[in-house]
């Protein structure tokens, strides 16, 4: 049984398991590319959308010419969720070319929204031209951190690269996702010390750690005593030779 | 029930792939309508470039090449050497025709082709994601500049109409912006008198129209066309460089 | 050193800072836009210089006149860029200077599009530009080989005074993975003493040209080009063997592709067929002898060369085999990956036509 409560622009998700999207009707993903952001971005819309709410994914992504969430267009749709990205269909496109359809979920309030940012500033940037629809509606904005990536491997850098996110996107970020991961390679103490480093950054920003995002074989193999919701994802943004045969 | 508005037949009814609010649509259809108005779109072919407008050739509803980056002058060179009688135009960005293409623009207002060259300047780089443009101003910041335009390092952004003024055969150089409907029908005339001097052979002819990218320069469409004219205007000053003499 | 998770372009440029490489010029074209990005931002960190040039044209050329004062020197593209590099490429190496060009390719011909590709095998194992000239081509297949092979590229280049093409298809540059930043062996390099630094009244003028105006000038300065060439097949050819003992079927496979070969043969070892793979890693110098070797094995039934392409490396592979053993081609092209699953279809095509 899921119920959906919403008060306040909040909604309030909840599934049999207690397991809770709590964040406001637009959720902006942001990170540094490789962060892992739309490898959440996709699990967490996937997630949204089996608790049988209406969710759209907006991918705002002009940075990356691959990678991206709208190659997955054809999961989405399975479940029903509306995939809003360029008004170019084809992956080939060179162009950014954002379609005017992205609109529709700031007009459209029966709309769960993600939307998933191009990594670093320049990606952020393109929020920016959305600003007076996130200046009237109240959104969660994530930071997704990977403490494997050169920029974004101290707090010092962390911090420095998450205000170069909100300077780009002029939109403020509410909340940090640890998504300390090094593709196929990724130990529990690299999950451990991403955690460290998602705390600290998060205590100096004065935000919460809202998710710790983890591949679901260390699911059970955290400690205890971690700030933020533990968050498994399956790995959806496969590389040609990761294919099944 | 009477039509009182009706969207000019130079243009297909393919909808553009454009961002929300970039002006590449509203430059599209002036060129459009200026085709219909003068009786060319039978008649005309246009270059489209690469950049943002790649997909001119879908929209424009006359005969059209795409050109490689930066060649379209001398594609059109090309065609209206085998077709003197046909309107012929480029429809390019700041990145193709004052960067990549910068020698074959030159070149061919140094020769006097008798073609039109639509000229949008919009600072940057679009297509490719914010790059520096030659038209970058300065402390703009791009993804190639990341700390903002430094003159030192990147030189001085180029005025490309001023330039080509100076060349004995580009007989028409003007430069629009499209921020507002006064400036919208300003920029309209001066396309008009581009191609109607084309055809009167007299040599080359360029309309430079300012033009905005919101999403590489993360503005809503509003605050786009006040930063064009706040930034981009003064350095770029509109008005015409280069007319025939009226005999 | 512990590992970071890089972006192919990223690592690639910052193997090459690491490298010493100080000065870097290019142009903006998508799938390799991070490495200019990359550099804009970090060479002014080393004290570096990073120009965006007006074209790529311009980019080449500027590569040659700073490979012509001396130092280490890199510019990169994707292939219609690299298709108007090819006059500078030529001179190049026809001055014989040193330098490093990277090509992150995506599919054509003519603007085609920016999903990953290996159809510019010709173009830069074959000439491109005009002249008899080689290029040292080394193509990675993962990112880590990527930092490795950019970072000897340098060495390489100044080694044997000429250009060094890294050659990765779009995914390579686009990828994210696992890197560590290792020091590579040195090497024993010569000093640039032909290098123009002025001459400061101590030494005679240094010119750089590829000019000749007696053609048995031109054709004594190829031949001394080419024994260059002859030297470098010897010491820097290199190949990947993977599981050939007792193959039926040797798959060749450069960059992406072999990866995902590699995918198909552990999945046809499961249903018992045999396959092994030769991954040429230098595709010039290209490893013939590995093939020709692979052709003379009673074991071997047939070779399927692989490509992103519509089927370029799969001559030389030909010529290696000599007419021993049937060279079969699979690829596809213009931005679309072949699947393992296709691959391993493929095969067994091959072999029920064998049996
Ligand atoms: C030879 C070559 N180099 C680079 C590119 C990549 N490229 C495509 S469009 C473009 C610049 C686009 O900018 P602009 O001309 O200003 O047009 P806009 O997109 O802003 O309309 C570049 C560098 C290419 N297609 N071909
Ligand atoms: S990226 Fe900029 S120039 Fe290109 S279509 Fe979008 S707004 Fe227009």
């Amino acid at each position: 049984m899921t119920s959906v409560l919403v008060f306040d622009s909040k909604v309030l998700i909840l599934d049999k398991d207690g397991f809770m999207f709590n964040e406001k009707r637009i959720r902006i993903i942001t990170g540094h590319y490789g962060s892992g952001k739309t490898e959440f971005a996709v699990n967490y819309t996937l997630g949204l959308a089996d608790k049988g709410v209406k969710t759209a994914i907006v991918d705002l992504d002009i940075v990356n010419p691959y990678f991206r969430s709208r190659e997955l267009e054809p999961v989405f749709n399975e479940k029903g969720i509306r995939v809003i990205s360029s008004s170019i269909k084809g992956l080939a496109g060179d162009l950014p070319a954002l379609s005017p359809e992205v609109y529709t979920v700031f007009h459209d309030k029966s709309y769960q929204a993600v939307f998933d940012v191009g990594g670093d500033k320049v990606g952020a940037t393109a929020l920016g031209r959305y600003h007076e629809y996130l200046d009237n509606e109240p959104y969660d904005m994530l930071f997704v951190l990977n403490a494997n990536r050169r920029q974004t491997k101290d707090v010092e850098g962390a911090v420095k690269y998450l205000k170069s996110i909100e300077e780009g996107s002029r939109q403020k970020v509410t909340a940090l996702v640890n998504n300390t991961h090094l593709c196929g390679e990724t130990t529990i103490d690299d999950i451990i010390r991403g955690q460290e480093l998602c705390e600290k950054a998060a205590k100096e920003l004065g935000i919460p750690v809202k998710y710790i995002v983890v591949e679901k074989r260390f699911a059970d193999m955290l400690p205890k005593e971690m700030e933020g919701e533990v968050f498994p994802i399956d790995i959806y943004m496969k590389r040609p030779w990761e294919d099944e045969a | 029930m009477a039509v009182i508005f009706e969207k000019t037949k130079a243009l297909t009814d393919k909808t553009f792939h454009y961002c929300p609010g970039c002006t590449h649509g509203i430059i599209h259809r002036l060129v459009a309508e200026v085709l219909e108005e003068l009786n060319l779109t039978d008649n005309a072919i246009g270059v489209a470039p690469v950049g943002c407008s790649v997909f001119a050739y879908d929209y424009f509803n006359c005969d059209m090449h795409e050109a490689a980056h930066g060649r379209a002058p001398a594609v059109a060179t090309g065609i209206k050497r085998v077709h003197p009688d046909n309107a012929v135009f480029t429809y390019q960005g700041d990145g193709d025709l004052a960067s990549i293409g910068c020698a074959e623009i030159v070149h061919a207002a140094m020769r006097g082709e008798k073609f039109t060259t639509i000229f949008v300047n919009n600072a940057i780089y679009g297509m490719t994601g914010g790059q520096m443009a030659p038209t970058t101003l300065i402390g703009q910041k791009a993804t190639t500049a990341p700390l903002g335009r430094d003159e030192n390092h990147a030189g001085l952004p180029l005025k490309v109409s001023e330039m080509l003024a100076t060349i004995p055969k580009a007989v028409f150089v003007e430069r629009v912006s499209v921020h507002d409907v006064k400036h919208i029908n300003q920029a309209k005339k001066a396309i008009k008198k581009a191609f109607q001097l084309q055809m009167e052979g007299k040599g080359f002819t360029l309309v430079e129209v300012l033009s905005t990218c919101p999403t590489n320069w993360g503005k809503t469409p509003v605050e786009s066309l006040k930063w064009l004219q706040e930034n981009m205007m003064p350095y770029f000053p509109l008005g015409n460089f280069r007319t025939p003499e009226e005999v | 050193m512990a590992k970071e998770l890089w972006k192919g372009n990223e690592a690639i440029a910052e193997a090459a800072i690491k490298s010493g490489c100080r000065f870097f010029f290019g142009y903006p074209i998508t799938p390799q836009n991070e490495i200019p990005e990359y550099m804009s931002l970090r060479m002014p960190q080393e004290g570096g210089c990073f120009l965006q040039a007006e074209s790529e044209v311009a980019a080449i050329n500027m590569v040659y006149g700073a490979a012509g004062s001396g130092a280490r020197v890199m510019t990169s593209s994707s292939s219609p860029g690299i298709s108007l590099k090819q006059e500078g490429i030529s001179y190049i190496a026809g001055a014989e200077l040193p330098c490093v060009i990277v090509n992150i390719v995506r599919g054509g011909p003519g603007l085609g599009g920016i999903q990953p590709a290996q159809s510019d095998y010709y173009q830069a194992c074959k000439g491109g530009g005009h002249g008899d000239y080689r290029l040292v081509v080394l193509a990675p297949s993962s990112v880590q080989e990527a930092v490795d092979l950019t970072q000897e590229a340098f060495d390489i280049a100044d080694q044997y005074r000429m250009p060094v093409m890294i050659m990765g298809d779009g995914m390579i540059g686009q990828m994210m993975e696992p890197v560590e930043f290792r020091e590579v062996a040195k090497r024993q390099l010569p000093d640039k003493e032909w290098a123009t630094t002025g001459t400061k009244g101590k030494r005679k003028a240094n010119v750089i040209n590829s000019l000749f105006i007696d053609p048995a000038e031109c054709e004594k300065h190829n031949n001394k080009l080419f024994a260059k060439y002859d030297e470098i097949t010897k010491n820097e050819m290199r190949v990947e063997e993977y599981k050939l003992e007792g193959a039926e079927i040797v798959f060749v496979a450069y960059g992406t592709t072999a990866r995902i070969v590699k995918n198909a043969i552990n999945t046809l070892e499961k249903e018992g067929i045999k396959a092994g793979l030769i991954r040429p890693i230098t595709l010039w110098p290209f490893p013939y002898a590995s093939i020709e070797a692979a052709a003379e094995k009673a074991n071997v039934k047939a070779f399927l060369t692989v490509e992103m392409s519509m089927g370029q490396m799969v001559d030389d592979v030909k010529i290696a085999a000599s007419g021993k053993k049937p060279v079969h081609f699979y690829g596809r092209t213009g931005g679309m990956v072949p699947t393992p699953a296709a691959i391993v279809e493929q095969v067994k095509k091959i072999l029920g036509g064998v049996k």
